[in-house]
């Protein structure tokens, strides 16, 4: 039997404890159970309503936990279900691209956004998939040798000594603008005119007028002989403006019409989603000046950095990737090595690192003083911390291999710093106060500033070279201090660039300023450089030979006359020849063309891309 | 009457904190270094006409009214942002205004679910833990909640990615959707993209609410009327529900309120490593290509959600307890 118990005390019956229930009932249970009371806080149960509301609240925290697993689990099954649709739409269509051996859709990534969107802009997507003949036309490309095209312009001739270019175009070839307009030689006129005035641009600088010969053909005038410069300038990035959409245009950089975009290259722009980051575009036919366009639809889609565009390769969600002047990093190789059906597009690049003397400073004004850097370098560290295993100690003469007019002869560049030290020595630069650094000749205190060149994506491979430069050096009793002002400031570095103002600079020769101009423009005192600072006779002498090149041999032969000038006066030390990296896929199609230093979307791309047959 | 009177103060506050923002977005460009029509241009444009066409560069400060005395430029700035004119992104040449329109609802798309899913996990799991301190389950949500904390959000992010998008390959890489997709394939395919960055913030805002909710639920504990109610018979769970939920819902909804405003930078982190182009890719583009306009335009878009948000908080507390009237309260 049992009675009603309040709370704050503890009852037996039988010899055995009861509690009272929650509302005050009573619960009479026959076996062992306790009460418990606390101060303030009173938690009433019996063992068994325990265990049953145990149970009960076992049974819903089970119930919770599935529920929350259910919830998660579905998450994650939509992925998976809807992953293998995703497969089966890439092997649909490539399935049905092995039907005649052409492609019918390639897909590209590339780190440059979708916007801006002109035929006036070399920025963005677009701007940069046009230096592969592709939307707009250009006047002339260049091959996997680095040698000039034809493209739009189908033939030309040099006259009068460099002075006169007869160029003929494919204006009767039933080419038109992607609005359905022909194009024609006014176009042609236009552009040159439009370039020069309008939009400033320096690649036909050297163009004074152009003169209508026939429908087909031009004759451009050219100062200073500079045809063959024209020419090389121009090849790559010039490309032809529709005169009846951009005469009216006096804005060029800010036009942002629907009609920015027509151009007369093999592919129109179809479509842009903004959302996915992809532009679509397609063959304007099935041939493109007198060629087979094997490939029949472009998807290019944007990425935001190279991890994400290698990891879309080696995924497949892109078959390619493509970014101007940028491979990626020797680092990232690890992640596309041994991976199946995926080939790392290794080739010799044409860009370099290389440190810039300033001619206006002193030490570095001094030969003696650019010979003992050039000698106090660790070539092998600075190669494989730029270029890791594929990084290999540059020659003297700057331009790498794959340039042309390379001259082999030169030897490579190596590290003595006995030599160094001893050349210093004779040069007068002494330790004259006993503190391990020497002194200017004059006595003076010798402090070398080292700037690397501003850039954010590589700041930390900027400074670790500053790092070497600066611990080399010290090594030789050179004292340097590292330009941290403008490692963190671009505006400070543009400065100190723009003025000519610095010691060791560090800076990248870029792909495309090596095409022609070379590794040398950075150091040539010129308003056609953007800072360099060499004003050395013959340093002058053989880049204006270079500029001014007649043909392709004469071309050739100042190229080598430069790099001869450089072994003798060190105008300039490049720190690494690398292997440049642009990686695709190899499991759908075949007649991939690399480009040294360029990568597999070049204008051959469009002509020679098949499925791969079974 | 009281309430209202309060919500009328709150919003009058909000209101002048706005005003306030405008203001020093206008001195911001001003105070720079340089020229302010250079940050307006960008760098390579204001140097190419520096050298080929100066008079443009003057054409532009008149244009911006730059050439006129400060009262007049603010007189004028605050025209043009009233009538929502923040000028041109001098890197992709469209309005400021569109840019941040289209960026702040992918932004949407992932804030939304998240301030709701990690709202409602936060709480169940806080209260619970909060009730229950020192139990298994306390022990392994706020270890869990803590670890997650004080792990980088792009280091989990870049994990996540590696693991179960690129090695597992069951979710998307990057990006908002595939693209070639219209209606409701498209919505499916950007759920799909969205699913990884969503887990990820949701982890994270997960972990912050449950701690932030387990510690007033355990202040909220020790008070003399949650002893009440359990000795007057009530079920545990009406005791959390009804008694416990109640008194600390006013705080957590203040801090969720909060994070949305917060949010709308864009968990930038997370967009950047999943490519998701929202607010957060938008500022972290801006700052890096020194797109003034658009940043100037983010900095008062971030301002006004922040302090309209703030506001929405003070407006669902009053809801929630009808004690706060902009004075003090009683014991329910």
């Amino acid at each position: 039997m049992g009675r009603r118990l309040g709370g704050g005390s503890e009852a037996r019956i039988f010899g055995r404890r009861v509690i009272p229930g929650m509302r005050g009932g009573l619960f009479f249970v026959p076996f062992s159970c306790d009460l418990q009371l606390y101060e303030g806080r009173s938690r009433i149960g019996i063992a068994k309503e325990n265990r049953k509301a145990g149970g009960r609240n076992m049974k819903r925290r089970r119930v919770y936990s599935v529920l929350l697993s259910a919830v998660l689990s579905a998450g994650m099954a939509f992925g998976s279900i809807v992953a293998p649709a995703f497969a089966a739409e890439t092997e649909a269509v490539s399935e049905d691209a092995q039907k005649g051996g052409i492609v019918e859709e390639l897909r590209i990534g590339i780190t440059k956004d979708i916007e801006p969107r002109s035929l006036a802009s070399e920025q963005g997507q677009f701007g940069r998939m046009n230096y592969n003949a592709f939307c707009a036309g250009t006047m002339l490309t260049r091959d996997q040798n680095n040698e000039i095209q034809p493209n739009l312009m189908t033939d030309w001739e040099i006259q009068d000594d460099g002075s006169t270019i007869l160029a003929t175009f494919a204006t009767d070839q039933g080419i038109t603008w992607h609005d359905g307009e022909p194009f024609t030689i006014d176009d042609v006129i236009f552009s040159v005119d439009y370039m020069n005035n309008v939009m400033a641009s320096g690649y036909l600088s050297k163009v004074e007028s152009v003169e209508k010969v026939s429908d087909t053909q031009v004759k451009m005038h050219v100062k200073d002989k500079a045809a063959y410069f024209t020419l090389g300038n121009s090849a790559v990035f010039v490309r032809i403006f529709p005169k009846h959409i951009w005469e009216n245009i006096d804005d060029p950089s800010n036009y942002t019409g629907d009609d920015a975009t027509i151009g007369c290259g093999p592919y129109k722009l179809v479509d842009v989603d903004e959302d996915a980051r992809t532009m679509t575009y397609e063959a304007v036919g099935d041939t493109y000046l007198g060629k087979e366009l094997t490939v029949k639809k472009v998807v290019v889609r944007t990425y935001d950095s190279q991890d994400a565009l290698v990891m879309a390769v080696t995924t497949g969600e892109v078959d390619a990737m493509y970014d101007y002047s940028n491979p990626i990093s020797a680092t990232m190789l690890a992640s596309i090595s041994g991976v199946e059906n995926v080939d790392s597009g290794k080739s010799t690049n044409l860009g370099l690192f290389e440190i810039l003397f300033g001619f206006n400073k002193q030490p570095t004004d001094d030969v003696e003083f650019r010979k003992a850097v050039s000698l106090s370098l660790d070539y092998e560290l600075l190669a494989s911390t730029i270029g890791g295993e594929d990084g290999e100690i540059p020659g003297a003469g700057i331009l790498t291999p794959a340039s042309i007019g390379f001259d082999d002869s030169i030897a490579k560049l190596y590290q003595d710093t006995d030599e160094a030290q001893a050349v210093l020595e004779e040069a007068g630069y002494k330790d004259v106060d006993g503190d391990g650094y020497r002194e200017m000749p004059d006595g003076s205190e010798m402090n070398v500033l080292v700037t690397p060149q501003y850039n954010q994506t590589k700041a930390a491979l900027y400074q670790r070279l500053s790092e070497i430069v600066i611990d080399n050096l010290d090594a030789i009793g050179v004292k340097c201090t590292l330009d941290e002002e403008c490692v963190r400031n671009a505006e400070a570095e543009e400065k100190l660039r723009k003025e000519g103002a610095y010691e060791i600079y560090i800076g990248y020769a870029t792909q495309g300023v090596a095409y022609y101009k070379t590794a040398f423009l950075y150091m040539f005192d010129d308003p056609i450089s953007m800072w360099g600072t060499c004003s050395l006779e013959d340093f002058t002498a053989a880049y204006n030979h270079l500029l001014n090149a007649t043909g392709e041999e004469d071309y050739a032969a100042a190229a080598k006359e430069l790099q001869q000038v450089n072994v003798k006066e060190l105008v300039g030390v490049p720190l690494c020849w690398d292997k440049a990296y642009y990686p695709y896929r190899t499991d759908k199609y075949t007649g991939w063309v690399n480009y040294p230093g360029w990568g597999v979307i070049n204008p051959d791309t469009w002509y020679n891309l098949r499925t791969i047959e079974e | 009457m009281e309430k209202g009177l309060y919500l009328l103060r709150r919003f009058g506050e909000g209101v002048f904190i706005v005003f306030c923002i405008i203001t020093v977005n206008f001195f911001l460009i001003r105070f720079m270094p340089g020229d302010p029509v250079r940050h307006i241009l960008g760098e390579d444009e204001y140097f190419n006409l520096m050298s080929m066409d100066p008079d443009k560069i003057e054409e532009v400060r008149a244009d911006y009214g730059l050439d006129k005395s400060y009262p007049e430029q603010y007189l004028a700035y605050l025209n043009k942002t009233i009538h929502l004119d923040f000028g041109n992104s001098y890197r992709t040449k469209n309005t400021v205004l569109s840019t941040i329109v289209f960026r702040a609802k992918w932004t949407m798309w992932l804030a939304i679910p998240t301030i709701l899913i990690s709202g409602i996990l936060g709480a169940v799991s806080g209260l619970y833990c909060g009730r229950n301190q020192g139990g298994k389950a306390d022990g392994f949500f706020t270890t869990a909640g803590l670890v997650i904390s004080t792990i980088p959000t792009n280091c989990l992010a870049i994990l996540f990615l590696i693991l179960f998008a690129f090695k597992g390959g069951w979710f998307p890489i990057s990006g908002i959707t595939k693209g070639g997709c219209v209606g409701l394939e498209k919505i499916f395919d950007i759920f799909r993209h969205m699913q990884l960055p969503l887990i990820i913030m949701i982890l994270y805002r997960t972990a912050s609410n449950h701690l932030l909710m387990r510690s007033t639920a355990i202040q909220v504990n020790e008070g003399e009327y949650i002893s009440t109610a359990v000795s007057k018979g009530m079920t545990e769970r009406r005791v959390r529900l009804c008694h416990m939920l109640k008194n600390t819902l006013c705080p957590y909804v203040t801090s969720l309120c909060m994070q949305f405003g917060n949010i709308l930078t864009g968990a930038m982190m997370v967009e950047i490593v999943f490519s998701w182009k929202g607010m957060g890719t938008l500022i972290y583009d801006s700052v890096t290509t020194k797109d003034f306009p658009m940043l100037q335009g983010c900095f008062l878009f971030i301002g006004v959600c922040v302090v309209v948000f703030n506001f929405l908080a003070d407006l669902i507390c009053t809801m929630i307890d009808p004690r706060i009237k902009g004075g003090a309260g009683r014991e329910v």
